[in-house]
């Protein structure tokens, strides 16, 4: 007897989740094959192909590039420092936290603290009552030694990026990781101390490939979660100087918000959709082939 | 049980009937306004004083580039998230010809003969009134205004036996600033918004540029910033800044330059007539000690300074209701009597709005004020019809009147900023800044 398919049962549920998750990216696909500035609406909205593609990507007086290109490294730039960053000191911190000591209850949920805090608030905080070089932190303790403060948020905004980030993200990486140490069996353990194995050798040779798995986790979600950020970048740089600190989503907030350029920004949110999920894809690849290697 | 289901079932319609009761007749009306000390002295005296049965009124104080943001989206999408728009020339011009203001004639030939007569329409400063209407009908009403002009320290020009002309160019400005400037006293020589943003660091920096004889484009809408007449106005304003301006330049709004001043610590400070008034206030540390000149000129020698106003308007996507209510808010707040109630609150005049009505000039306690007549001088002498030494085909002092000038002004200055702090170099931002303008040109379908 021929075996029903299972597709009519899966079929609703298919296309609920289609719908709800696919169809604002569709829209934004369709936006950005349009001439669409709200700010004018006597122009009347056209199909312009991939000419919005085009304004950003095309290079009429190379080797000179256009913004799109230096925004796009800035993106790489942070996104891949920030999880390189986290990833570092995220698994040393974790091998901290995983040792049984007194107060390591207190120690993981104060690591934690910084995961928690809103990205603009944390923003706003770090800008004002820290960076600031009359009423900061920064610029109290460097007048106080002596020394004249730099303002680090215009002259090294992305050191600046990068750090808020990194502070941010690094808790997410300690959370995913400790719980990838904390899998780890203890006979394990109890072998490695028989066989004499020292600290160096068991954390890096031996602990560091059996998490290698959580760690590309960590990598994958924090790199999309990463590539979004907005707010901190808003309240700190504000993408400057110039667009020194931009990102691609920002550059995509400026679109639609500051030059009401519906169709250029569509334009720039699927070129950015598309890069992420490349790069998420390639991460994903990875592990799997990983999974069938170790199976 | 069964009466019991009873007696919770008309209780329930009850608390239903009354809060669709108290729905249908109270208003809630949503007004955003920008972070300026004035706006800010509106919000605190509606949520004391402005009391009218079955209204609510919800205010939010926003930055100034946040808010024009919000409010374009807002007004482009037809939203209604905000009843009242808190706009300026720039957006009341562009803004009436899309559809997005309410037509303000019907509501004051509405008014009764009493109350047209209290509000005093005629009263209103008719320039200011114009630069937010469209073939003569109002849009929006003018809740104050401003132009721009120098404010100097008098103690610290004492201090170094300096002298402020009445009349500065900007090479004596940047002169003078750098002999106040004195780092190792922790003196800054002079503070400018830094900020980037078309209303932030764009408003001094274009006028620095109409100064200079610069313009933006030719009759034919071709871009005209690679010129030595616009390099000259983008050096001027790196170099006050970087040899003699405030160490967080690109952090520096209009509050943080208010700060400075206020503290002492700052020589001359150029920005709008409106930032007096919070100088001369209780608190400040030169109350009484600065001085207000003309705004600078060089190549170009009246004309140099900006105008600007902070008007409302009503949404016209919010329902009839609101909308009335929303006029009745207006009226009071742009009303001589909220102007009074302010000089009586705050006799410095640090809350009241001025350059919206003439008789704001003729309260006793505000025409003592030191920067009364300097301000009424500037507002005076300026004319956003001929910005420029060269004709152009745009109007607006420090912006130029086209939607896309919001989204152009602000990349400019970004790259300004850049170049302000040697990120990049004078040419590349120039030739950027070109490109950029050629760029609105087309899309813009303003090149024929």
């Amino acid at each position: 007897m021929k075996k029903k398919s299972d597709l009519p049962f899966a079929l609703p549920a298919i296309i609920l989740v289609a719908l709800m998750t696919q169809i604002p990216f569709l829209l934004t696909i369709a936006y950005s094959t349009l001439r669409w500035n709200l700010s004018r609406p006597d122009l009347p909205v056209k199909f312009v192909g991939i000419d919005n593609y085009l304004f950003f990507l095309k290079a009429p007086k190379f080797p000179m590039l256009p913004e799109f290109y230096s925004i796009l490294w800035q993106t790489i730039l942070i996104t891949g420092l920030t999880l390189v960053l986290c990833t570092v000191t995220g698994f040393l911190i974790s091998i901290l936290l995983n040792n049984k000591v007194p107060g390591v209850k207190l120690a993981r949920t104060l690591m934690l603290a910084p995961f928690f805090v809103m990205s603009t608030a944390s923003g706003v905080m770090w800008k004002t009552t820290i960076l600031n070089t009359t009423f900061g932190w920064y610029g109290v303790i460097v007048k106080a030694l002596g020394g004249a403060p730099v303002d680090l948020v215009s002259y090294h905004p992305l050191v600046v990026i990068i750090f808020l980030f990194w502070w941010q993200w690094m808790p997410f990486f300690v959370l995913v990781i400790l719980a990838g140490l904390q899998s780890i069996p203890l006979e394990l353990e109890d072998s490695m101390r028989v066989d004499g194995v020292n600290w160096w050798q068991s954390t890096f040779l031996i602990k560091l490939p059996l998490i290698t798995n959580h760690i590309r986790v960590a990598v994958m979600l924090g790199l999309v979660f990463i590539v979004k950020e907005f707010g901190l970048i808003l309240v700190t740089t504000a993408g400057g100087p110039g667009t020194r600190s931009y990102t691609l989503p920002y550059a995509v907030y400026m679109q639609v918000f500051n030059a009401n350029n519906v169709g250029r920004a569509g334009a720039l949110a699927t070129i950015t959709v598309l890069l992420v999920l490349l790069t998420v894809n390639l991460l994903y690849q990875s592990i799997k082939k990983r999974n069938a290697a170790a199976a | 049980m069964k009466r019991v289901s009873i007696v919770l079932t008309s209780m329930l319609f009850l608390a239903l009937f009354l809060a669709l009761g108290t729905q249908a007749f109270a208003q809630t009306i949503n007004i955003a306004l920008a972070n300026n000390p004035i706006s800010q002295a509106l919000d605190k005296f509606a949520k004391a004083n402005y009391k009218v049965p079955g209204v609510t009124i919800n205010i939010a104080v926003l930055p100034e580039n946040d808010l024009r943001q919000k409010l374009t989206t807002e007004a482009s999408m037809g939203g209604t998230t905000y009843d009242m728009f808190f706009i300026g020339p720039y957006e009341a011009n562009n803004w009436a010809r899309n559809g997005w203001l309410e037509n303000l004639e019907p509501y004051f030939s509405a008014l009764n003969q009493t109350r047209a007569k209290w509000y005093d329409r005629a009263d209103l400063i008719q320039g200011m009134v114009g630069s937010v209407s469209l073939d003569g009908d109002a849009y929006a009403i003018p809740f104050y205004g401003e132009s721009s002009f120098i404010m100097y320290n008098k103690e610290l020009f004492t201090a170094k036996g300096l002298k402020m002309p009445n009349e500065p160019t900007w090479d004596q400005i940047y002169e003078l600033a750098k002999k106040v400037n004195d780092p190792a006293k922790g003196i800054v020589g002079m503070t400018m918004r830094g900020a980037p943003g078309w209303g932030m660091s764009g408003a001094p920096f274009v006028t620095i540029v109409n100064a200079f004889g610069g313009r933006f484009y030719d009759m034919d809408w071709n871009a005209t910033v690679d010129t030595p007449e616009q390099r000259g106005a983008w050096q001027m304003y790196k170099k006050i800044l970087r040899d003699a301006g405030q160490k967080d330049i690109l952090s520096y709004t209009y509050n943080e330059c208010i700060a400075l001043m206020q503290s002492g610590k700052c020589g001359i400070y150029y920005d709008a007539t409106s930032i007096a008034p919070p100088l001369e206030s209780t608190g400040s540390k030169v109350k009484g000690k600065v001085g207000y000149v003309m705004p600078p000129h060089q190549k170009m020698m009246t004309n140099t300074a900006w105008l600007w106003n902070w008007s409302m308007g009503i949404n016209p996507k919010s329902d009839d209701a609101k909308k009335q209510a929303v006029f009745d808010f207006m009226l009071w707040a742009t009303s001589k009597d909220f102007i009074k109630m302010t000089v009586d609150t705050d006799p410095t005049g640090g809350s009241t709005p001025p350059a919206s009505r003439s008789s704001t000039y003729l309260l006793p306690a505000y025409k003592k004020a030191p920067y009364a007549a300097m301000t009424l001088k500037t507002l005076e002498s300026t004319d956003f019809t001929k910005p420029t030494l060269e004709p152009v085909p745009y109007v607006g002092l420090q912006y130029i009147a086209i939607p896309e000038f919001a989204d152009a002004g602000t990349q400019m200055t970004q790259w300004l900023a850049d170049y302000v702090v040697d990120k990049m170099s004078l040419d590349d931002a120039i030739s950027k800044t070109q490109d950029l303008f050629n760029q609105v040109a087309i899309d813009g379908n303003y090149r024929k």
